[in-house]
């Protein structure tokens, strides 16, 4: 009876932990409201910011997986652009897939910082 | 900022060690496939520097590489044609993608286990001999742009926006985690559809061509006749080849002609 129970319980959280892990590379868990802005000149920056997305030096880039490698985290590659160099944010083009023995599962703090940069210079 | 990217590679590596302990550990130890393994068994020290590398060192470069070359492949394909492609249905498209790529990785890996250049560099994932959720992070980087390149080539080709099937991809990289895991689970007919560890470690027999080449589904080995799926785990995993028993070792002997590593084998 308890054998069962750790087994039930040990398939649950299997399979809780993966579900989760696909929505969170899904987006499902991305919040796109931002409660701190509220003026005008907020909205007006988070505009500017959503402008410039599209000319950026930082790409996060998602591959398929082959069978060795997960690197659970989300990655990015510099891009060679002297438009981009002069503009400081996030930009997400093309993802890759993954091989099947490595992957990546978070996403880095540090394109967060990026994106606070970003309004600051504005 | 070089610190802070630093220090943001380093937390995202920790949680995501974490993360896979939690995942994998609780189902090695409830469904054990070889049940006196332990949690530290033998050269659990290079496959965690294996780990360490991919996150911290290699999958930046493998990244970036794949990344160039996906940009340049997408760019020199005909424009008509990829604009024929994407008038297809979504659905199609993704079908497409996913049934290409299982078919180039087939055939790429079953050309790794049967052509010795490529074998040099593969051999590295398959020297392991105790398979765990860990132990699916040893594998040099040059056979991971070789593999990660082939699976996405479709992609590519097609310029196939791969974020519209996140999911799938990131279903298919942790179960290419969870195939490595010392976990017998049999999941019964599915097992046609879907690859399972006790698929996978023949796959890691001694025998370098036992078969099994196939990446998440088993179907491409049953199709070209290399499924095998006894019911009992292989005695011995590993390869009969000498190997090193250093990470350095590791990614430097498939790079060296055979003379070169003797001499340096000697000296050290």
């Amino acid at each position: 009876m308890t054998s069962k129970l750790v087994k039930g319980l040990t398939l649950t959280l299997f399979a809780t932990l993966i579900i989760a892990f696909i929505g969170y590379r899904s987006g499902w868990f991305k919040d796109n409201s931002n409660p701190n802005l509220s003026s005008n000149n907020d909205k007006a920056s988070q505009e500017m910011t959503d402008t410039i997305k599209d000319k950026d030096s930082i790409k996060k880039v998602e591959i398929m997986s082959s069978s060795k490698v997960l690197i659970l985290r989300e990655h990015s590659v510099k891009i060679e652009d002297s438009t981009a160099e002069e503009m400081d944010s996030v930009y997400s083009p093309e993802p890759l897939i993954y091989g099947s023995k490595s992957g990546i599962i978070l996403k880095p703090e540090y394109y967060h910082k990026k994106d606070i940069d970003t309004l600051k210079d504005q | 900022m070089i610190a802070a990217e630093l220090y943001a590679i380093l937390e995202a590596t920790a949680i995501s060690l974490l993360f896979l302990i939690l995942v994998f550990v609780p189902m090695e130890k409830v469904f054990p496939a070889k049940r006196n393994q332990k949690f530290f068994r033998p050269h659990w020290v290079l496959d965690f520097s294996f780990f360490l590398g991919q996150y911290i060192l290699w999958s930046a470069l493998v990244l970036w590489t794949l990344s160039y070359f996906g940009d340049y492949l997408t760019r020199i394909i005909p424009e008509t044609f990829q604009t024929k492609i994407k008038a297809q249905p979504f659905i199609l498209q993704a079908i497409e993608v996913l049934v290409l790529s299982d078919f180039l990785i087939y055939w790429g890996h079953r050309l790794q286990h049967n052509v010795d250049f490529l074998w040099r560099f593969h051999k590295v994932h398959h020297s392991a001999e105790h398979l765990d959720w860990l132990a699916a992070h040893r594998e040099h980087p040059l056979d991971s742009i070789y593999t990660i390149g082939l699976i996405n080539l479709p992609a590519f080709i097609m310029g196939f926006p791969l974020e519209s099937i996140a999911g799938v991809i990131a279903f298919r990289g942790i179960w290419a985690i969870y195939i490595h895991s010392n976990v017998r689970l049999p999941l019964g007919p599915l097992k046609i559809f879907i690859g399972a560890p006790e698929l996978h470690h023949w796959h890691h027999d001694l025998d370098r061509r036992a078969g099994n080449y196939a990446n998440i589904s088993p179907i491409m080995d049953v199709i070209f006749g290399t499924y095998t799926c006894p019911d009992k785990e292989p005695e011995k995993f590993g390869i009969k080849e000498e190997s090193p028993k250093t990470y350095i070792g590791q990614l430097i002997e498939p790079m060296l002609p055979r003379k070169i590593w003797d001499k340096v084998k000697r000296k050290s």
